[in-house]
């Protein structure tokens, strides 16, 4: 029975996987979202700021981590073009722009964008490669690579006008998807940013980047698909997220059960072969 | 999601990466092939435009010959690709070697270790009981964490006990961070099949 279980059993386990995933897809249910405090925080941080203050997104997310980072990236951008804030955008993963046009279509769907035109409420740079050293690069000089995602020269695009420098933009949120990205954009830009959000981490990330919270020296963080999900409620603008969540939370159930089935199995087949 | 070309698309990639579940097969490694040729093929345009606006287009309406001196290093690193004359690719390696440590030394020791320690080493004695009971755990399980990693001094009495209750406190964080990862891990999934009925 135990080899039965871990061999024998492995499609059947996987289909009911499935199963457990369709479900709350097809039937939709709300379970409660906790929001932890590093969320609230951010999230009280973008709300505070006025009208037309300008933020600095820099994101890492590759098409592998959108589930978690884009619900992110999602859920803010929802809240901040809601609330009128100017959002320019650089990505440090080649597909990274792409994926923040994925994430502006949904803020569309939510109505965020409702009134707002290209390159006066926002601006995608693009893709810059070079990793910690156009990092620090781009903290001191945002125009070093003067064009932006569609070959726009910044001279063109009135947001850009203001923005010379990291410093420039009321708030700079980072979406990370690695220890080392993380650590090369915290070292670079935390220090000259005016105020520092980590707006997205993946989960086996999150608990990395809390000493920072911790320690003040970011304002608030996003944990993931979890984050994303607490922003959501909170800021009201259903996503990607909340739907996910909910998922998650009945997968998770079912991986529970098995872990006890497996343990009751392994140990009854124990005590069978004490008998014997 | 509209049921476009998109979609179909997307649909027959999921479903057959997801075959690999059964028996690995040749779609699964068409698959990988196809997402690795797109992968290279995209980064390849990427930094070419990249190139273009940030370094051949300044040169050339500059005109700013000095922009020459990164292309001539940049094609030293293609010293690697013969024995020969490998020696040439050194000069830019250590180039980028030593920009990357000073970059990184120069912010480390600020954001990274000293803001770090003030953030740990936190009073105990403040009028609320609870911050005091927090900032003492956090203090306790930082010095026994790193006593673990003490290896000069034998492991006997108090400070083998220290060093077991380090230990826990970093199998505490790993078991977080695991269980974060699994959770990722499962998002994924379920986008993936959310995705596949057409529901995100």
């Amino acid at each position: 029975m135990f080899k039965k279980l871990f061999f024998d059993y492995k499609l059947p386990v996987y289909i009911l996987l499935v199963i457990s995933i369709i479900i709350p897809g097809i039937f939709p249910f709300t379970l409660p979202v906790a929001v932890p405090s590093e969320t609230r925080a951010a999230y009280m941080y973008i709300d505070s700021l006025p009208e037309g203050s300008t933020v600095i997104v820099s994101n890492m997310m590759y098409a592998a981590v959108w589930p978690e980072i884009g619900a992110c990236t999602v859920s803010i951008f929802n809240h901040m073009f809601s609330k009128n804030l100017k959002v320019v955008m650089i990505g440090w993963e080649p597909e990274t722009p792409i994926l923040f046009e994925r994430a502006l279509d949904y803020a569309k769907k939510a109505g965020a964008l409702d009134g707002k035109v290209y390159g006066e409420d926002w601006v995608n740079i693009g893709y810059i490669p070079g990793d910690e050293v156009s990092i620090a690069t781009f903290a001191d000089d945002v125009w070093f690579k003067p064009a932006d995602y569609f070959g726009a020269s910044f001279e063109e695009l009135p947001l850009m006008q203001d923005i010379r420098s990291v410093g420039d933009a009321d708030l700079f949120i980072m979406f990370d998807t690695g220890i080392s990205r993380i650590d090369a954009t915290i070292r670079q830009i935390m220090p000259k940013s005016q105020a520092f959000i980590i707006g997205g981490v993946m989960g086996a990330y999150y608990g990395y980047s809390m000493p920072y919270y911790q320690a003040g020296q970011t304002i608030g963080v996003l944990g993931s698909i979890k984050g994303a999900a607490a922003y959501e409620t909170m800021s009201g603008i259903a996503g990607p997220a909340s739907l996910t969540m909910n998922t998650i939370s009945l997968t998770h159930v079912f991986v529970f059960v098995l872990i006890i089935a497996t343990n009751v199995v392994y140990f009854r087949g124990k005590q069978g072969r004490r008998k014997m | 999601m509209a049921l476009g070309i998109e979609y179909i698309f997307a649909v027959v990639i999921t479903v057959s990466i997801f075959s690999l579940a059964v028996k690995e097969n040749i779609v699964v490694s068409i698959i990988e092939h196809l997402a690795i040729a797109i992968g290279g093929g995209y980064v390849g345009v990427l930094t070419l435009k990249f190139l273009l606006d940030s370094w051949w287009n300044p040169m050339i309406s500059g005109p700013d010959y000095t922009l020459l001196v990164p292309a001539i290093l940049g094609l030293l690193m293609y010293g690697n690709l013969s024995r020969e004359y490998r020696w040439i690719a050194r000069y830019p390696t250590s180039l980028i070697v030593g920009t990357f440590l000073g970059l990184g030394l120069r912010a480390t020791i600020g954001t990274q270790i000293i803001k770090q320690i003030e953030a740990t080493a936190k009073p105990i004695a403040t009028g609320n009981m609870l911050t005091n009971f927090n900032n003492l755990v956090m203090i306790i399980c930082v010095i026994s964490t790193m006593l673990y990693f003490v290896f000069v001094i034998e492991e006997t009495g108090a400070f083998q006990q220290v060093k077991t209750f380090g230990r826990l406190i970093l199998m505490f964080a790993f078991g977080a961070t695991f269980g974060n990862q699994i959770m990722g891990i499962f998002t994924r999934l379920v986008d993936r099949v959310l995705t596949l009925i057409g529901i995100m």
